[in-house]
């Protein structure tokens, strides 16, 4: 059946509630309202107020007590409304969960899933907009996902609710609607720290995860038939662990590297990316490697200026073509 | 109005209903049993068709599922009986009386009144201007109306001197429209434009101008509770005479900040007047799912600060509990909390249907619209003609039309200002 990205994070979120009786999800308005979003809708009524909870506005307490049933075998899912958020929740996320196994010599584990919105392009200005997960993913301990496709967003929900660890799990609010996908009937998981090759190429290749994977879909097929490029896009799927193996692949492929992300370009997860590449497989690279992402500024509020900011389709066919012209 | 002391018992059904068993006061009698909470959840004041919200607080029936019965012994005002609509009969419990609202009514002149009239006036009609241009796509992203709860930033602000800080949160076109804001400038924040109070880089949550000293919405629940302590910290190292004047809704309450801010600001006695919007629901969750302590101005007492709770849809007892406060701050006995209840006639945004709320509990608060019971006040004590109220309903349209006009003439903000404001440019 055809489901949005939305719906199939509701079903991995039900499926798993089902075959798991330690499941249960706390958040502000999961509950009685579904979610800001209605990502959580229908499960109040199917498992009870006793495993769907609506918490006060607390991050910090959300995710400590997440940590705390966790610790005890329960496996959480807890909801940052938006992931802007998660700012107040920053110490129990760095400072406990991710430390918690390391700190007791492995006698303790911390099986919680983070989920937030992420990501602009809705107009939510600076505090509803932003894409948090390079804060997270220099911190060991933990695990961070960005699906791209329904098909990732139920697949690694359910493998980030079946984790050992602390996973934090990041939605792209600008997917939950707009893209839909047929996926298989029964149980299915994605796994956690492998990419996947969306498309094969052979002059260039685009590593990218989350909002940015379908504009760059739509950037290749614009080159492809305006340019007779051929464009291979890797989808990171998974932050941390990077999948060292699929970077190094596609970069020894094609030799030509766009590194594309909604996220700001300094300090993004292009950097690191990058890094990996120049440092394995320099003397495979025809170009330097390159990178599109939010210019390094606020996301505005001004729907003309965010438009600006952020990356879309056409800066990146710009982008493919001064690079396959190198 | 008649006073009256009310027993009530209520006996547990099941995890979410009661039986109210006895309700008997001296001027009301209502037997039982009768079912309070037919739907999940709903309050016993919903079932009860109870005017006044507040009392709700007190039959509220807790949460522990060893109770199985309980007996309160209220106080409560008789506002009216058999209202319509209002499912027989209704009660209102204030812990204060009204006799500082009714003594700001009388000490205030004419101009003051209708000054206050005024400005609920413009923020209403700015907010339904505003919800229309939403609908029209002139506005976009998250945008919260401030609508039903005019009282409260009106009375609170009027309190003030001009030179007094106002922090607020991201409902807060109605408290910057009360410190003075031209709607002009407001309304093309929400529009983006470059003319915008923020330059359109803020949006609706994000309105600010240091020289009225409107010092933030905050998107952030809770967010802009610490930064009220250090506008309170610089003003005692200055030694200067203001006061800041923090608004925060119900949902901030639970947030570590506003316990971490309290005490810091009880402990050095900060000349800051802390004012709670209680409007019932943090975006769809009603403030007892959320706080275990219901009557949130009891939170003052563990933070050694003095706590009222005023009726939030009555300028005047709000103007008359921050007229208070704010003295106190000034003269540096530290910091008040007020809890203004109050409700918002809209969902808690433009996207929210408030699909939680009965529609009958929202026409019960549409009679108490502060705007129309002020009305009703300064025509009955004869302080102003009706005449004079309708041409400042319509001098305030015309205001809202040329800020409407105005946003949509104004230019988009020049995309070369993009890295502008990221620092400061020496």
């Amino acid at each position: 059946m055809e489901v949005t990205y939305l719906t199939a994070i509701n079903q991995a979120l039900h499926e798993e509630m089902r075959r798991d009786e330690s499941v249960f999800i706390m958040g502000e308005d999961v509950a009685e309202l579904g979610g800001a979003f209605k990502v959580t809708e229908g499960l109040l009524d199917a498992f009870g107020e006793n495993r769907v909870i609506d918490m006060p506005i607390s991050e910090s307490l959300i995710v400590g007590a997440g940590i705390g049933a966790a610790i005890l075998g329960m496996r959480p899912v807890v909801e940052m409304q938006f992931s802007d958020f998660i700012a107040c929740a920053f110490d129990q996320i760095v400072n406990t969960a991710a430390t918690l196994r390391y700190r007791h010599g492995g006698r303790a584990a911390c099986p919680l899933v983070i989920r937030s919105p992420s990501g602009a392009g809705v107009h939510g200005a600076l505090f509803h907009s932003q894409n948090p997960e390079a804060w997270f993913t220099r911190v060991p301990g933990l695990k961070v996902v960005a699906p791209a496709t329904p098909y990732d967003a139920k697949g690694l929900l359910k493998s980030a609710i079946r984790d050992g660890n602390p996973v934090l799990y990041f939605e792209h609010k600008r997917l939950y609607r707009s893209i839909k996908e047929d996926l298989p009937e029964g149980d299915f998981t994605v796994p956690i720290g492998v990419a996947e090759l969306r498309q094969s190429g052979k002059d260039l290749s685009i590593i990218t995860y989350g909002g940015t994977l379908n504009q760059c879909l739509d950037a290749a097929r614009i080159v492809e038939k305006e340019d007779g490029l051929s464009v291979e896009v890797l989808d990171l799927r998974t932050l941390l662990p990077l999948d060292r193996e699929a970077i190094l692949a596609t970069a020894r492929k094609t030799g030509k590297v766009l590194i594309v992300h909604e996220d700001r370009v300094t300090g993004g997860i292009g950097g690191e990316v990058a890094a990996i590449i120049a440092e394995n497989a320099f003397d495979s690279l025809d170009a330097p490697i390159r990178r599109v992402g939010a210019a390094d500024t606020h996301l505005a509020f001004s729907p003309p200026m965010e438009e600006f900011i952020l990356p879309n389709s056409n800066k990146i066919v710009e982008a493919i073509r001064s690079l396959a012209a190198y | 109005m008649g006073s009256c002391t009310a027993q009530i018992v209520l006996k547990r059904a099941s995890s979410n209903r009661a039986l109210l068993l006895y309700f008997a006061g001296n001027d009301v009698l209502k037997p039982g049993p009768v079912e309070l909470a037919a739907q999940p959840r709903a309050s016993p004041c919903q079932a009860l068709g109870i005017r006044w919200a507040s009392c709700l607080y007190f039959l509220k029936f807790p949460q522990s599922p060893l109770l199985t019965y309980v007996s309160i012994l209220v106080n409560v005002v008789i506002e009216s009986l058999a209202l319509p609509g209002a499912g027989g009969f209704a009660f209102m419990a204030l812990e204060r009386d009204k006799h500082i609202a009714e003594r700001a009514l009388l000490t205030m002149d004419e101009a003051q009144l209708l000054a206050l009239y005024r400005s609920m006036s413009l923020i209403r009609r700015f907010e339904e201007k505003t919800a229309e241009m939403y609908a029209r796509g002139k506005i976009t992203g998250f945008c919260h109306l401030y609508a039903g709860e005019e009282a409260v930033a009106v009375g609170a602000i009027a309190a003030l001197y001009d030179k007094d800080y106002v922090v607020s949160t991201y409902r807060e076109h109605g408290h910057c429209l009360a410190k003075g804001a031209s709607p002009r400038v407001v309304m093309a924040e929400l529009f983006g434009k470059a003319t915008g109070i923020s330059r359109g880089h803020g949006g609706s949550m994000h309105l600010f101008d240091a020289n009225l000293r409107f010092m933030g919405g905050y998107a952030i629940v809770g967010g802009g509770l610490p930064l009220a302590a250090g506008l309170g910290l610089s003003i005692l190292y200055k030694e200067e005479p203001e006061v800041v004047c923090c608004f925060f809704g119900d949902g901030a309450l639970p947030q570590g900040a506003f316990h971490e801010t309290l005490n810091l600001a009880s402990l050095w006695k900060l000349p800051v007047v802390f004012i709670c919007e209680n409007n019932f629901y943090g975006m769809g969750t009603l403030v007892q799912n959320a706080i275990c302590q219901e009557e949130l101005y009891r939170f003052a007492e563990p933070y050694k600060m003095p706590g009222v709770r005023v009726d939030g849809m009555d300028v005047l007892d709000v103007y008359g509990a921050v007229t208070e406060a704010a003295a106190r701050a000034r003269e540096g006995d530290g910091p008040s909390l007020i809890e203004a209840v109050t409700y918002r006639f809209r969902g808690h945004s433009m996207s929210d249907p408030a699909e939680y709320r009965s529609r009958r509990e929202e026409r019960i608060w549409q009679e108490r619209d502060p705007i129309k019971a002020l009305r009703r006040k300064i025509l009955h004590d004869r302080r102003a003609t009706e005449n004079q109220l309708n041409e400042i309903e319509a001098e305030v349209a015309a205001v809202i039309d040329d800020a409407v006009k105005f946003a949509e003439e104004s230019p988009e903000p020049a995309l070369e200002e993009l890295g502008k404001h990221v620092y400061v440019e020496e």
